[in-house]
């Protein structure tokens, strides 16, 4: 382990009076600290200067990871730019410090950082995204806390003038074997001087205490009686508020704000912006009725009033013949597909989503001589920092970034676009100003998963295996990379399937109205083409839909038990109750596995799809906290399984046509089936976790649908599908 | 100008009778745990009670709250409502947690009133969406909290 850590510095300051102990490490793993930290007051965001003398480690262009500070008053900050979205992260990464370093979890504080100064962006993306927490954390928080360690038990070692082997650490203090006990703040002055060592002893994964084991979360207690700060509660007292209303088609602008006026007397300001107009007042409520009466005029160019799902999907499905970036060659699919007249090939559909965070996207904005604070529930710090500097005028310092808790992101709060209309409207009429989009304006202005198209393509040979198989699908980037974006195929280009020939393209096709991240990605499409597809392909070998699966997965035993694990969870082939049909599907990414059973009834008149219960088997390596991972997995299938059923956004003239949840209906409680869920613990780094969930379940219900029906729906939503075609 | 008592305390409020009472609540009372989620009475996150019942504040005028009593989160401290909290956190059901005020609310307001005990599953009579997916966890939450508070009713023989 630890091989790519080249070199390690550690260094640590005493500045501004107080001595703290501080450890960083970047993104690629180096752990490092440096004189030029900041170890004054705590600010949650300028802790770094930019100006300050790199001693050896840091250097510019790379990002800090994390970094952990420990106080002379025991109190110990925990440094990251990954935001609480209720993944718990927030827990977890404290947790892997805490282990460590052997301090007490309830010695820890997060703090939220956004870029600093010239410690920019070095790999990756510098957001709560991808599943990446705790994955791409792992080995530099556990590193940052043994190096903390390591050097507190060298001072401790000093003062006692006995060996460092012989002591021993535990809930932030070194202990002397005579059980004399030295807390890490007493020890904080010494070790701030000492040198790391150059690997520090990290723990073997079956010495941990605190990983494993599920710890309480302290935000809870916040949770329960209401005083826990998301975004929209982070208005101070002297805020105004501003509602705003977007131009209902894609590239329309307001051409009338100066002949609009309202005689409310709360109302402060109406704001034109280049793509909306926003009404500021002294509550939320006057702002958002007269943004909505004012009689605004949009101009927009003719081509928007063509925009409509009808002509969306007609070129997405146009695209799919049209040539596109091949994405993965295995063997050679012609030579097996030419002549073959048992050649099956379906075409998949899905449909632009919503995220709709049950928290509106809001910001609240403070500019003042210093530069410019905001508040805001945001995916990215980072990207937040850095469009505001821009929006501005300002240089990234003065950008104080409060990363509040999120009321859900899924994607959709790692734009900025919000934080950009806030800071607009605060400059045009300088006051602090909070910004709220309406659920409406949250829905209408979102940017959404697009819409994608599919074509896969299988052949069966004389065995009944699969011996070809292709997959095309058109749509956008939602990384706005164009044709290259590898997520565009995630979830068709590294199927776990041992399957001899195999052709994956993606086709790019720009679309009219934003793209954006959405839970799981790819995979949200994705997984629902393959994992329906490789179902009609078991059928028509005529074999059962789990051993066919499992028949490609020889050489893959650890994703073969996750399937097997789920089968048996969910008495796969039980078919006792003949109301209910059964569907299988698999996900791996993210360095995890997932694979569903999906119990599922069809009412006979209505149509209505029942789901009855979803059993889970999930190996995301190590499990850091076992009821974060479990919630994970619920919380994701039942996202996958909202879409699944209902979730639609649909154009008509360029415009939006849902707005709130009476015509963008997710599920509710009454809808949720039974979820089981098996963890297959393991001794391997830990895997993403925050959205395997997600894309399995459409397919899982939709091959539940066909085993039951004999109807195979290949378009989300299904219960929207079945009912118009099923 | 008039006079709401909010979670045991009298406020005077002066806004517009037809202001929601979940901005009153939040603008005017500095009282935020009730959130917007809609704006229309369709997710339950701005659920409070108001002379005990459970209403959605964000289409509530603040006029029909006038010399009533009205218990938002932050007041909720009866044994049921400890309860409730205590086994929300018990059974760690929050993810995000923006919609559990509300959830909570609403959940003491189906269990606080035994006398309408219905066959459905409590599943059914909870209407507040969670985008997060807690669902299952709230379902066993108030199970819990509602088998608890009948047995001890029992034989406490209230
Ligand atoms: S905000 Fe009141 S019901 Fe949604
Ligand atoms: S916990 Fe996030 S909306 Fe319910």
């Amino acid at each position: 382990m630890d091989n790519d850590v080249s070199r390690r510095r550690f260094l640590q300051t005493t500045a501004a009076g107080s001595v703290a102990l501080i450890v960083a490490c970047s993104d690629d793993g180096q752990v490092q600290s440096t004189a030029g930290l900041d170890a004054g007051p705590l600010d949650d965001v300028s802790v770094i200067d930019p100006d300050m003398q790199v001693d050896g480690g840091l250097r510019p262009n790379r990002t800090l990871q994390t970094w952990v500070r420990i106080d002379e008053d025991e109190g110990i900050h925990i440094a990251m730019h990954k935001a609480e979205m209720g993944q718990g992260i927030h827990t977890a990464l404290p947790l892997i410090v805490a282990e460590e370093l052997d301090a007490a979890i309830s010695q820890i504080k997060v703090l939220v950082v956004g870029e600093v100064g010239d410690y920019t962006l070095r790999t990756g993306l510098p957001i709560t995204s991808a599943s990446n927490s705790v994955s791409s954390s792992f080995e530099p928080f556990r590193k940052v806390g043994a190096s903390a360690k390591h050097v507190l038990k060298q001072a401790a070692a000093a003062r006692w003038n006995i060996d460092i082997e012989a002591i021993s650490t535990l809930n932030g203090a070194c202990y002397h074997p005579s059980g004399e006990r030295l807390t890490y703040g007493s020890l904080v002055e010494d070790a701030s001087v000492l040198q790391p060592p150059d690997e520090p002893q990290l723990k073997r994964f079956d010495e941990f205490r605190l990983i494993g084991h599920d710890q309480e979360r302290f935000i809870d207690g916040e949770i329960v009686d209401g005083r826990a700060v998301f975004g929209i509660d982070s208005a101070p007292d002297d805020a105004l508020y501003a509602a705003i209303r977007h131009a209902p088609t894609p590239n329309g602008v307001p051409i009338n704000v100066a002949a609009l006026g309202s005689d409310d007397p709360a109302v402060r300001a109406i704001v034109a912006l280049p793509n909306a107009i926003a009404v500021v007042a002294a509550s939320f409520w006057t702002a958002k009725t007269v943004v909505e009466t004012l009689p605004v005029e949009f101009s927009a160019p003719n081509s928007d009033q063509e925009i409509s799902s009808a002509a969306i999907e007609s070129e997405l499905f146009a695209g799919l013949s049209t040539e596109g970036n091949e994405v993965l060659v295995v063997g050679d699919v012609a030579s097996v597909f030419t002549g073959n007249d048992t050649v099956q090939t379906s075409d998949y559909f899905v449909p632009h989503l919503a995220h709709v965070p049950l928290e509106p996207v809001n910001a609240t904005v403070r500019l003042d001589e210093t530069g410019c604070d905001i508040w805001l529930p945001t995916q990215s710090p980072t990207y937040v920092q850095r469009a505001v500097a821009g929006t501005a005028g300002l240089d990234l310092v003065q950008v104080r970034v409060h990363a509040t808790l999120l009321g859900g992101g899924f994607g959709r709060k790692v734009d900025t676009d919000y934080a950009v209309a806030a800071v607009q409207i605060a400059q045009a009429v300088g006051e602090t100003v909070q910004l709220i989009w309406s659920r409406e304006e949250d829905i209408r202005k979102d940017r959404f998963r697009p819409a994608f198209s599919g074509r896969l393509s299988g052949v069966i040979d004389g065995d009944g295996n699969l011996a070809g198989f292709e997959a095309i699908n058109c749509g956008d980037s939602v990384l706005g990379f164009g044709a290259g974006d590898p997520l565009s195929a995630q979830g068709l280009n590294a199927l776990p399937y041992d399957i001899d020939n195999q052709r994956i393209v993606h086709v790019y096709k720009e679309s009219p109205i934003e793209s954006g991240f959405w839970r799981s990605i790819g995979h949200s499409q994705n997984t629902f083409f393959a994992e329906s597809f490789i179902d009609e392909m078991a059928f028509i070998a005529g074999r059962d839909p789990l051993e066919f699966r499992l028949g490609m997965l020889a050489d893959s035993p650890r994703v073969a038990e996750v399937l097997r694990r789920a089968a048996a969870l969910g008495q796969w082939g039980d078919g006792t109750d003949p109301s209910i049909g059964q569907g299988i599907a698999l996900c791996v990414d993210y360095g995890s596995v997932l694979a569903v059973v999906a119990d599922v009834s069809v009412d006979s008149e209505t149509k209505a799809i029942r789901v009855h219960k979803l059993s889970a088997a999930v190996d995301c390596g190590l499990v850091i906290q076992p009821t974060g991972v479990r919630a994970q997995v619920e919380g994701g299938l039942l996202f996958g399984m909202s879409a699944a059923l209902f979730e639609e956004i649909t154009l008509e003239s360029g415009s939006v046509q849902q707005s709130n949840f009476f015509d963008y209906p997710v599920l509710y409680g009454r809808d949720a089936p039974d979820i089981q869920v098996d963890i297959i613990a393991r001794q391997d780094p830990p895997g993403g976790m925050g959205e395997i969930a997600v894309g399995p379940v459409a397919p899982a219900i939709a091959n539940a649908i066909y085993r039951l029906t004999g109807t195979r729906l290949r378009r989300l939503p299904l219960q929207t599908t079945i009912r118009q075609d099923g | 100008m008039a006079s709401i008592t909010v979670n045991e305390q009298l406020a005077t409020i002066d806004v517009a009778g037809e202001k929601p009472l979940l901005w009153a609540l939040r603008e005017d009372l500095g009282l935020k745990g009730a959130k917007y989620g809609c704006g229309v009475g369709l997710c339950g996150a701005c659920t409070v009670l108001v002379d005990g019942q459970a209403v959605r504040a964000c289409v509530t005028p603040v006029s029909q709250a006038y010399d009533k009593t009205v218990t938002t989160i932050e007041g909720l401290d009866d044994e049921l409502g400890r309860r409730l909290k205590n086994k929300w956190k018990a059974l760690k059901v929050a993810q995000c947690g923006y919609c559990q005020t509300g959830q909570i609310m609403s959940a003491y307001h189906l269990l606080n009133q035994p006398e309408q005990a219905s066959p459905e599953p409590i599943a059914q009579r909870l209407n507040n969406i969670c985008r997060c997916g807690t669902y299952v966890r709230i379902h066993q939450a108030v199970s819990e909290v509602s088998a608890e508070m009948g047995a001890r009713g029992l034989t406490d023989g209230q």
